[in-house]
Order: C-alpha cells, then structure tokens, then sequence
C-alpha cells in the first residue's frame, strides 16, 4: 500500500485533510497481513474442510443417520443452524438498507461489516437445508426448471418458498455489497500496485468519481435500498413460516412472522457487535467507529430483545389461554421438561441479560457490550433450538414422543460453518474496506 | 470452421462413440412370452400359494404361503380353516423369518477333537450317530411335542430301533390342566375354548389371547361375541398383568398362589346346582371350605369384585371358565386345575364351551417329573446315545444348565434342530433341519385336523425335514429300507386314515377331517386330596415368569423380526426386561432404566426395570425367553414354576431400554377413541357421534370410483402385534435393530399404541398405522410433491422422487412416517430371499409409510381390469387385516355402500383419531364396547 498517490491532491483543505485521514484509517487497515493473520485463517479454513466438508461427506456416504433425529424429531440441530444463520444476515439489511432510507448516521460505520457479514452468514445459511437433505444429491429438485420428466415443485410448501427466499437474499445481498463497494474499489485501487490494483481495477467497474457516474450510482444503491427493505420483513417471515405453516402445536401460530423478524434483528445486532468490537480494536479503527454509534447499536438490541422477550411470555399466556391441551402441553414441557434448561437458558440470554443497556455507560462500554452480544448469540440459538426441537418432540401422539440429541457429526458440522464464517469474515476484513470509505467522507462537512 | 462444420464433427464423433458404446459380442437372448402358460411352472409376476401348516408353536394353524418367483414370500393363515380360519399371530407371521434366518444351521454338524462343532457330510454325521447308538447302551430319544405322521414315524423310529422314546418335552405343559381333566372328564387333552357360544368367559390366569391352547382360535370365536351384537362378559383373574387380562371387561388382580381359594369359593357357589354327576359332587364336597372373607384376605379382591364373579358364574346360562398358564404353573397349581375343572364339570361346560372332542393332543406330553427323572437317568450315566429332536430344555427349562450337564453324561448326543440352540451346543451330532416350508409332513392342531405340510421351496441349505432325519437314520441303523421317504410315508398314512386319493385333496385344500377321538370318558375318580390351604403361596416380593406373546416359551426369540415388533404390553423391542409396578417402583426408589437384582434360591439375575402399569405392588414379571432364573419347579402340577418368591434390591445402576413408546399414557389426549379427553370438557360432540359432513372452507377432495379406507373394531382389537409383524413381511420393512431403536428409529408403518389409566385399571390398545387423511398435513409441505393425494383417497409417497426434507414427517400429527436414516435395503443371505418383490425396496435418505398395500390393490385392479368390472369388496383386504385374529380390521372401498368399512366407518361407535385437527382421516376407529360402558375404566 502507498499512501503517496494522493498525497498532492488533498491540498490544504481542513475536510479534505480529513476525508483523506479516513481513508487512509480504512485503508491502513488492508496492509499486508502478518503470520498470525495467516495461521489464523490457515486454521479456519482447515477447521471447514475438516469439520464441514469431511463430515458432510461421510454423512453423506453413510446417511443422515449419523445425526441425532429421530422419528417424532425430523428436524435437528442443522436447522437449527440454518435459522440462525438466517437471523444474523438480517442485520445486514436492516442497517445497510433500512437505516439508508432513513438517512441514520450510525449506519456508515457498521454497514460494510454488516453486508459482508450478511453475505457470509446467508452462505452459511444456505448449506444446511443441503446438508439436512436426506438425498442431496438430488437437491436440484427443489428449483422448478423445465424437464422431460415434466415434474414440478410444490409452491404450496414452505420449504419451498424458502428455496426463493433465500436464493432472493443472497442475490440482493450480494448485488447490495458489490454496488456498495464499488467507489471504494475504485480508491483501494490507487493505493496498490501489480496483480492487486488490476483485480481491484476490474472490480471497480471503471469507476472515476464523475458527476454522471455518482447521480446513477445514488439512484441505484436508493433503488436497491428500496428493493431490499421489503427482504427484512419477507425473508425471516418466510423462514418462519416454515414453521408456522406446520400443524405442530408450538409452531402454528400467527406471531411467529414478526417474533422471528425481531429476533432475527436482535441476533444480527448481537453479530455485528461481537465481530466489529474486535475488528475496532485490531484494525485500528477507532475513529471511523465512534463509540456512539455503537451505544445506538445496543439501543436496537436492547428493543429487540424486549419484543422478543415479550413473544416468549405472550406465546406462554396464548398457549394456556388456549385451554387446548396440545398447545400448553409443548410449553409446559418446554419449561419443565427434557429441555428445560434450553429453554431458561434462552430466556436469560435474550431477556435478562440485555436488560442493563438500559444503563447509559453500560451501552458505550464496548466490552461490556461485547459480553452482552455473546449472550444474545447463545440465547438466540438456543430460543431456535427451543422452538424447533420441543415442539417435535411432543407432539399429539404421546406414544410418539421422543427426545433428540444432537451428536458428533451434527456438531462437526456446525463448528465447519464457524469456521467458515471467520474464515471469509478474516479474508473480508483484511481484502476489502471494512467501512464505506465513501460513504464516511460525506459525512465530513 | 463454421457453424455447419462443427455440426458436423459433432455429429460425427457422438456417432462413433455411441457405435463404440454397442457391444455387438454380448450374448443375445430371446424372449419368447408364454402363449399357453404352463400348468405348474412360475409365471414371472403371478404369486402362487401352497397350504401347509404353521409350526411356530404347539397350536399348529393352518397357513397359506404366498409363493412369488420360487420362494415364498409372506404366509398368513389359510381361509376357513376350522382353527384359525385365516388369521395368523405374531409368531406364525414371523415365522416366515425362521426360513430365511441368517443363524440357521446349514449343513450336519459333528464335534472335532477339541469340542468344536465343525461342519461335516450327511454321511459322516449319520454314521457316528449310527455308531453311537448301536454302542448298546440305553439309547434316549428326547422331542419336542409332535402330532400326526411325525409322532407315528417317531414310534416306528422307537420300536425298530430300539430307542426309548421320551415323554415329549413342553415347557407348557398344560400338566396341571391335563391332569384335572383326566380326573375329572377322563381326557388328556387340552379341550378347545368355544368363546362364542359362551356369555360369561372367566380366564383365571390363561392368557387365552397370547399362548394358553390355540390363541388365534380363542380370538376368531371372540371377535364373534365383540362388536355390536351379542357381546358377552369376559372377566380375566391374573395375578401380574398380561395382555389378555387388559383385553378382558374386567380384570382381577388377586394376590399371586391365591387362585385356588378363589375357584374354591366360586365353587361352592355352585354346589347348590342340580344335576350334578355323582362323582363330581362327592369331589365337590370334599374341596375345603373357603368363606368369603377367606377368599378376600387371601386373593385380596374386593368383595364386590368377588360378588360380581359369583354371580356371573351363577346367572350365565352358558359360562367359559378355564384356568391356566401362571395359575397352575406354581404349587397349588394342581388344585387350581383341578377346581377349575370341577366348577366346568358343575356348569356343564364340557361339551358347550368346552370342546373336549377337538381337542390339543398333549398325551405324549411329559411333566417335570418326567424331566426330572430323565434327568437323573443321564446323571446315573446309564443313557448311550441321547437324541434331542427339535427341543431346547437348556434354554427353556428353568434350570436349564443342570440340564445341560446332564446331556454332558450321555455317552453321545444328537441334536435335530435349525439352529445352534444351547441344547445344540453340547450334542456331539447336529442334524439341521429344514424349515417346514422345505418340507413334507403333517400336523395335528386339534384332534380331528389334520393340516397337510408340503414344500414350498426346495430346501436352502443342506438340510432334511424332521421325518427324512428319522428315516435317514433308521436307513443308517438298517430299520427301514433304502429309499424311503418321509414324504411316501405321510402320503401313506392319509391313504390309511383318511381314505384313498385324499392326499390330493389335502394338499389343494390344505387340511382334511380326521378321525376324532373319543371325547373323553366319564367323570374320572376322586381321591385327590386338596392341599392349596395348607401350602404356603409366596408372600413378600413375588417373581411372575409370563408366557410371551411374542417368543411363546422362549423358542421364537432368535427370530429378528419378533425383536424388532414391540412387546405389546411394555412396548420394549430388543431388551431383556422386569415389569415392576408403579407402587413398587415408588417403594424402592426406582424408575424406567433402573437395573435392579433379582435373587432368589441360589440364583440372582440382574435385569432393566420396566414400569408396567397394573401390575400390583411387589409384584415383577419376567417373559419366557427374556430372562430364565434358575426358578426351579412346582411339584403339585408338574409345570414349570412360573410364581416364585424373591428379594429383589435397586442396584444404583441404569441401561436404557430399547422401547419404542414415548409414554404409558394419553397425557390427557384424547387418543384412544371413545375415551373423554379432559381438554373437550366432556361437550365434546365430535367424539362419540359418527360424523359424515366434512366442516371445512375448503371442497373435500374428489374420488370418482374408490375412497380406499380402513376401519378398525378396538372391541375386538386384541392387541396381539400380528398386524405389525404381517406388515413388516408383508411390505419389506426393514429390521434395524437395538441400536437404532435405542434412537428412536424404528420403521413399522402399523404399531399398536398401548395406553394406560394412571392408576392402572385399563389398558387400551390402539393399532395405528397413515391415517390416509383427505386433508393430509404432510401434502402441502413436500417442496417436491413426493407425497401427494391421489384419487383413491391414498396418502401415496413417490419414493424415488423424495428428497429427504422430512417435513411431512414432522407435519403428521399421527407421526406415521418413517425415515431411511441408513441404507437399510440390502440383506444378508438368505434374508434377501424374504423380499417381496411387488413392493420396492426404499434407499438411504426416503421417506416411507403405510401404503395400504396399494400393491395388493395394483393386483386387484389388474384382475378386475381383465374382467371389465371395477374392485369388488373382498377382492382384496391388506396384510394387516388379512393377518387379524380378532378380526378387528376392514379395508375397502368407503364410496361403495355396502362394503364392510362403510358399515364400520357409519356405525355410532366411529370415531377418527384427531379429529378435530381437521385432517379427515380415512381410518375410522370403533371404540371399545367396554370403555363406554364401563366409566370406571374409561374416562
């Protein structure tokens, strides 16, 4: 990296001395990576080929019965997985799109991290219904194309419609993400030489900051805004429903859509907070991350977690109000059955500890935040796990009923997709601008 | 190159390389369809049926095998036959898995010098069998009990070779029984029960439904007297809890050894009656008076409960009492026969209710004293060769090691056997046998039947039915001449008895009429002397071993299948297990997966405790065949001891079971048709009414010719697991063993449902299987329409278009679907051969389920598309009805209005389970007569 190039240009002008600093922050933090960079991501992407990709190819020789489900639980850990990683790529919309169209501040800090964050998370996301599939091999089924065979997809199931939801994500999410970075490839490329500026000159689509070129660049990344919004409410509605659409009692219920777009958002938050307090520190960037927008973060979290706790408690009084005793039996088992400390585990991740944000000083403390943020995660994967596992497994029939555990190769699998997800988020963050370098130059008047 | 020259080239190279792919030298063959099909050969596809006899256990029914491609591939009981007209148990169903077991013997067997058996020639193995008996020593010839040709041949074996021939050996006896009826109606036998024609039935420790006399029998003459005529009352008097006693109306448990002073009392009761026989009343009165406190204290009943059995006894114009099973099976046994038999004789049974002219031939049969003596003779190492026929006492037998021992002694041993039991084990000789399907012969279930035994298969392995190992050795001693056969003798002998040209006959029809024997003499004489108020029963902690529905006395627990089918009582599949009550379990601080001690005189066995609801405090049952205690036996009877006093002390630790239920109880659901759920409040009007209307926004699906449908009778439900077992052959269902069922992953598409009252006081039976709903809820959620309506009313699953989601399987409330979590398809020979080959065979990763046996309604429509006309009622029932003992299940078409189902699905005791889910199911379930009658044992 050379920080020369521009160095004329940037004449005496106060704003522009600090849009420059900007840069160079953000930039500064792509140098040339150390060894512990490089045995870092050495490991994790050891840890996917070894614990995804090996054990999903033994699964996948051997059958998905290596896993733990059973009759009455068709459902394990793997989906689990997948509608948590569906829930942490929901911040990535929210901030990147929706705090876009209403013009907050706080957005620019956090929105490329979020986006990237988003992207890996959806790829995450994506792997498991493949991997839960009994007969993989056949997945392509699921996409309704022409054939000679003339055999159509379901579009009544949800499963279904999840095919289109997700897929839809990941395009806009990753159209999203590349239009966004599109200027910043563009400086990025200044600043290196060889190999590199000609990729990042490739990437930045010629971009030379002229006037024509920033009206249409605007009006797309609005129309895109605009077009992902909706994907905030749809997408987690749609994972919902997945559920919901079910007749099993703990799954069919009306909340379950908006339940699951805030806890998908709750989840998010708590995401982008555990991987951009570290990321601040490391790289070295505290001045384009103030510490305010941080605490606004936690705000959004905070009110998260309140909706979701109040879904937990109104889902309870629904299920004995019901009077039906297949409804109130799930959650009285869910409270003092085989998963009763998932359960109260869940309720004192996603509603007990965020509580204290309500304090000022607590909210602008990264590292309690930070704590507080790898809570949520737990929680929220366990409020998953609560969801999907106790409903299965007392159902209707109580002769059918059983308990699920998760076994080895079930957990191989979901340590793959972490280290997978750190894999690509180290490779992110040390490859493309982790902040809208752009985008924080406006914000200098 | 343009455009067309590339075509071109295209062209050019995939012509070659298709024109490489033919491979010209491949042999050619041709094809040449039957135009006149020939009489006796195999059409490809065309299943044929040979008649024959099952052989599983003593009751011998008869049983059709469905032949397909030269191997038989399912068997069910052959219609109208006078004893099991149809039906077929679990155990018969199972035994199709016998034939093709992978642990059968497949060649003789000799021991080498170091005490191995090794394989070895026919020739060689008969030689040293030879050798050994001509040694000149007391030669023995052990057997199980045999009937017909076999027992004729095996006299002829006796008398010309010179060897003793043994009282027969059965761990059921029926000693005790046996030898009241002697006393009393001079027969030997153990009489036919006629429930049908009697209006109160009273079972005092026979499991008439599971084991006792010829179950299968017992309950296609129930299932006439249940339902919604006739119904008559069946009180059942136990002192553990066995499947028959929670089928029973009214079931009483009394304090175990205490049945003698129950029968007592019940029988002075009727001292009063006219017309008794001289000899009967003399014996009547010298039975010891019981007063009716006595019997209270003693049997701990309740005096209502005393009160009611008297007086159904006293009121019924025509009562079934029989006593059996545990209840002899212990030192008052004899006593407890021996009234029973009198209060029979007093109510004039025999001859009504009591079929003593078709009755089970058990003359041959030996008590325990037999054993015992034999026994010593082994000991005093006077026997030279012993042969032990087709008979397991070391693995039955309660002392089975002492046994064991004492073959040791015998100078030689031979076994007869199909596979390497633990008697097999320590014989010098093993002679395999071939499966009944492989072999010619007959049997004898009641006197008067004879069911013809013919070939269904050339035999697998190197082995020779019962009747060719006997005449192979009487060739080898030089009794008989060479050549002869077994099946020339059988055919022999029903020219003899049954008349000339009646072999022919016999083998289409499958069975024929036999003489039948004298139906007993008069009452035999006193003399007996009753000692049940002196002898002490078993107080304190009290060991039950029950007869097992599923393995009889054990011999039928090295059959796969009759593992993996659930123990229908305790739903426990591949585990050694103890029932213990609830009271007990509180009382010694153990639960579900405790391991708790059992000792008794000299013995202790550990075993995984079982809560069985019903079952009284300090009260622990063992089945036949899961564990056997050094117990023991009754001397009064000369059973085997079924009722022994033991400690039994918590051990601290736990194994988990493999069982298939996930609980004992409804959790207050409203499973069990006409049971009220607590959640409807009692105003519930959907249960109870049979609904025809269909609420729903949206129109019912349409089906222009057949609506297939089941309907199932829980009155006559006997809940004996032959349904599921016939499924399991029936559709190829894969047995996946303990330790999968240990995760929960069983692959029955029908199961039975057991649950209890929480106190106990009923048990109900549910056989379950898809529901087949209009609305199904596993439909809409396949992403791939693997599952979808068809316009037969059937759930249909497209196997090979499944891609594994599993969410239909989630999304049924009835949870019915199963799973391929592995790649179950592949069997190891000979199991393969067992494969039916009309239903296909499910991959790794599908998902599966009841079909109703839509390749049986594929055949039906073929025939009836031949004959341009649609499926007619009765041109088809499905395996699991076709299978019923009692009866209980319908199949057919639902829009046709006078099939049997539509009568069933609209009779007002209808009823679809989960119903109000709005699923519509297409299996209607008629509630139990009895629940609704009785609240005490509903609610």
């Amino acid at each position: 990296m050379e920080h020369k190039a521009v160095a004329t240009s940037a004449a005496a002008h106060p704003a522009a001395m600090k849009r420059l600093a900007i840069e160079r922050e953000v930039i500064s933090a792509m140098q040339k990576p150390g060894l512990l960079y490089w045995a870092l991501v050495g490991l994790f992407a050891t840890g996917f080929a070894v614990f995804l990709l090996g054990a999903w190819g033994i699964q996948i020789a051997k059958g998905i019965g290596l896993g733990g489900q059973l009759n009455p639980v068709g459902w394990g850990i793997y989906i689990v997985n997948f509608v948590f990683w569906v829930g942490i790529a929901h911040s990535g919309t929210l901030i990147s799109a929706v705090l876009f169209l209403f013009r907050s501040k706080f957005r620019a800090s956090f929105n490329r991290a979020a986006e990237a964050m988003t992207v890996i998370a959806v790829m995450c996301a994506g792997m498991y219904p493949l991997i839960h599939l009994g007969r993989v091999w056949y997945a392509f089924w699921l996409f309704p194309y022409p054939n000679q065979r003339l055999l159509w997809t379901n579009f009544k199931s949800p499963l279904e419609w999840d095919v289109f939801a997700i897929s839809t994500y990941l395009t806009i999410s990753v159209v999203f993400f590349y239009v966004g970075l599109i200027p910043d490839f563009a400086i990025v490329k200044r600043y290196t030489r060889g190999v590199s500026r000609h990729i990042y000159s490739v990437l930045s689509l010629g971009w030379v900051g002229s006037k024509r070129q920033w009206r249409n660049y605007n009006m797309l990344y609005a129309l895109l805004a605009g077009l992902a919004t909706p994907l905030v409410l749809s997408v987690h509605s749609v994972v919902s429903w997945d559920f919901a659409m079910g007749i099993v009692p703990g799954w069919h219920t009306t909340i379950f859509a908006p339940y699951f777009v805030a806890g998908a958002i709750f989840s998010g938050c708590a995401m982008v907070l555990t991987l951009c307090i570290p990321m601040r520190k490391i790289q070295r960037l505290e001045n384009v991350m103030p510490i305010e927008h941080f605490e606004k973060l936690a705000k959004t979290m905070l009110f998260t977690s309140m909706i979701v706790g109040y879904a937990y408690t109104i889902e309870f009084l629904l299920a004995y109000y019901s009077g039906n005793v297949y409804e109130f039996g799930i959650f009285k088992d869910r409270a003092t059955g085989y998963y009763k400390f998932q359960y109260w585990g869940m309720v004192f991740c996603n509603m007990i500890v965020p509580l204290p944000l309500f304090i000022k000083k607590l909210r602008r403390n990264l590292k309690w935040l930070f704590v507080t943020s790898i809570f949520v995660n737990i929680g929220m994967w366990l409020e998953r796990f609560v969801i999907i596992i106790t409903s299965l497994a007392h159902e209707y029939v109580p002769y059918a009923w059983g308990t699920y555990q998760p076994r080895g190769v079930e957990i191989s699998i979901m340590i793959g997709t972490f280290c997978f997800f750190f894999m690509m988020f180290l490779l992110f963050a040390k490859f493309l601008p982790v902040v809208a370098i752009t985008e924080k130059k406006e914000e200098v008047q | 190159m343009d455009r067309r020259e590339f075509l071109g080239l295209l062209g050019l190279a995939s012509g070659a390389s298709l024109l490489a792919g033919c491979d010209l030298t491949r042999k050619t063959e041709k094809l040449i369809p039957y135009l006149v099909p020939p009489e006796d050969g195999v059409l490809p596809g065309e299943a044929t049926f040979v008649a024959t006899s099952c052989t599983e256990c003593p009751a011998q029914c008869g049983m059709t095998a469905r032949i397909r491609d030269g191997r038989p591939v399912k068997v069910d009981g052959l219609p109208k036959h006078p004893i099991n007209d149809g039906a077929l148990c679990v155990r018969g169903q199972s035994s199709l898995s016998r034939l093709y077991s992978v642990d059968r013997i497949r060649q003789p067997m000799v021991k080498d010098a170091g005490g191995n058996l090794v394989p070895a020639t026919w020739a060689d193995a008969l030689k040293r069998s030879a050798d050994a008996l001509r040694a000149g020593r007391e030669n023995v010839l052990l057997s199980g009990r045999t009937t017909g040709s076999l027992s004729a041949l095996m006299s002829d074996f006796a008398t010309r070779t010179g060897v003793r021939r043994e009282p027969e050996f059965e761990l059921f006896s029926y000693a005790a029984v046996r030898a009241a009826n002697r006393a009393i109606f001079g027969a030997d036998v153990v009489p036919l029960l006629h429930p049908d024609r009697a209006d109160v039935v009273i079972t005092v420790g026979a499991d008439v439904v599971e084991t006792f006399g010829n179950p299968v029998q017992f309950s296609t003459l129930l299932s006439k007297r249940r339902g919604s005529h006739g119904r008559n009352t069946w009180f059942h008097v136990e002192p553990h809890a066995s499947m028959t006693g929670f089928q029973a109306d009214h079931r009483f448990v009394v304090r175990p050894g205490s049945e003698a002073y129950l029968l007592a009392y019940l029988l002075q009761g009727l001292s009063g009656k006219v017309g008794l026989p001289g000899g009967v009343a003399a014996q009547i009165a010298s039975v010891p008076a019981v007063s009716a406190q006595q019997a209270e204290e003693k049997t701990g009943l309740t005096t209502s409960q005393i009160d009611e059995l008297r007086h159904a006894l006293l009121v019924a114009e025509s009562p079934l009492l029989v006593a059996g099973s545990v209840s002899t099976a212990q030192e008052s046994g004899l006593d407890t026969a021996r009234l029973a038999a009198l209060i029979q004789s007093a109510c004039g049974m025999h001859g009504k209710t009591l079929d003593f002219a078709q009755a089970q031939d058990y003359s041959r049969v030996g008590t325990m004293a037999d054993v015992e003596r034999l026994m010593g003779q082994l000991d005093a190492g006077t026997v030279g060769a012993l042969i032990l026929f087709d008979t397991d006492p070391v693995a039955q037998l309660p002392m089975g090691d002492k046994f064991g021992a004492s073959i040791d002694k015998a100078a030689f041993a031979i076994g007869v056997s199909d596979m390497l039991t633990p008697t097999m084990e320590r014989c010098d000789v093993v002679l395999p046998l071939s499966h009944t399907l492989e072999s010619w012969g007959d049997a004898e279930p009641a006197s008067g039947v004879v069911n013809a035994i013919q070939p269904a298969i050339a035999p697998l392995f190197d082995t020779r039915s019962n009747g060719d190992v006997l005449l192979s050795l009487m060739i080898e001693l030089g009794a008989a001449a060479a050549g002869t056969t077994y099946q020339q003798y059988v055919y022999d002998r029903w020219t003899r008895d049954l008349g000339a040209g009646a072999g022919a006959a016999m083998l289409k029809q499958g069975w024929g009429t036999g003489p039948a024997k004298a139906a007993g003499g008069s009452a035999g004489a006193a003399g007996h002397t009753f000692t049940f108020a002196q002898s002490t029963a078993p107080s304190g902690q009290v060991l039950v071993i029950a007869p097992s529905v599923r393995w009889y006395d054990g011999r039928s627990a090295v059959l796969p299948l009759l593992q993996e089918v659930p123990d229908p009582l305790s739903a426990v599949t591949w585990d050694s297990w103890v029932s213990v009550g609830m009271e007990t379990c509180k009382a010694m601080g153990i639960e579900e997966s405790s391991v708790v001690e059992l000792r008794g005189e000299g013995w202790s066995v550990p075993l995984t405790v079982r809560p069985q609801p019903g079952l009284a405090k300090d009260v622990f049952v063992v089945q036949r065949g899961a564990a056997n205690p050094a117990v023991g036996w009754a001397r009064s009877g000369g059973e085997a001891n079924a009722v022994v006093a033991i400690t039994a002390a918590a051990t601290g630790r736990k194994e988990r079971l493999s069982e298939v239920s996930g609980s004992l109880y409804q959790e207050g659901r409203g499973i069990v048709p006409g049971t009220h759920p607590e959640h409807f409040n009692g105003d519930h009007s959907g249960h109870g009414e049979p609904k025809h209307e269909e609420v729903s926004f949206y129109p019912l699906p349409k089906y222009p010719n057949y609506r297939w449908a089941m309907a199932v009778d829980l009155d006559k439900c006997i809940g004996c697991n032959a349904c599921v077992a016939a499924c399991y052959v029936e559709n190829n269902i894969p047995m996946v063993g303990r330790e999968q069922h240990l995760r929960g992953r069983e692959m029955a598409w029908i199961r039975l449902e057991q649950y209890y009252e929480k106190d106990g006081s009923a048990g109900h039976f549910v056989p379950t299987m898809c529901q087949h709903c209009d609305f199904a809820p596993c439909e809409p959620v396949c992403p791939v329409y693997a599952t979808y309506h068809n316009d037969e009313g059937l759930n249909a699953q497209v196997y090979n278009r499944c891609v594994g989601t599993r969410y239909c399987g989630n999304n049924c409330p009835y949870k019915q679907r199963r799973f391929n979590y592995f790649s179950y398809e592949h069997r190891p020979y000979p199991m393969n051969l067992m494969t039916n080959p009309d239903v296909s065979m499910r991959g790794k990763g599908m998902m599966e389920k009841c079909t109703m046996c839509v390749q049986r309604i594929r055949k039906a429509r073929d025939v009836a598309k031949d004959e341009k006309r649609t499926i007619r009622e009765g041109d088809l029932t499905t395996a699991c009805a076709q299978a019923c003992p009692g009866k209980a299940i319908v199949f057919g078409n639902l829009l046709d209005e006078n099939s049997e189902v539509h009568k069933w699905a609209h009779d007002s005791r209808s009823n679809r389970i989960l119903e109000e889910l709005g699923t519509s199911p297409g299996v209607y379930y008629l509630s139990d007569n009895h629940v609704k009658g009785n609240g005490s044992h509903g609610a």
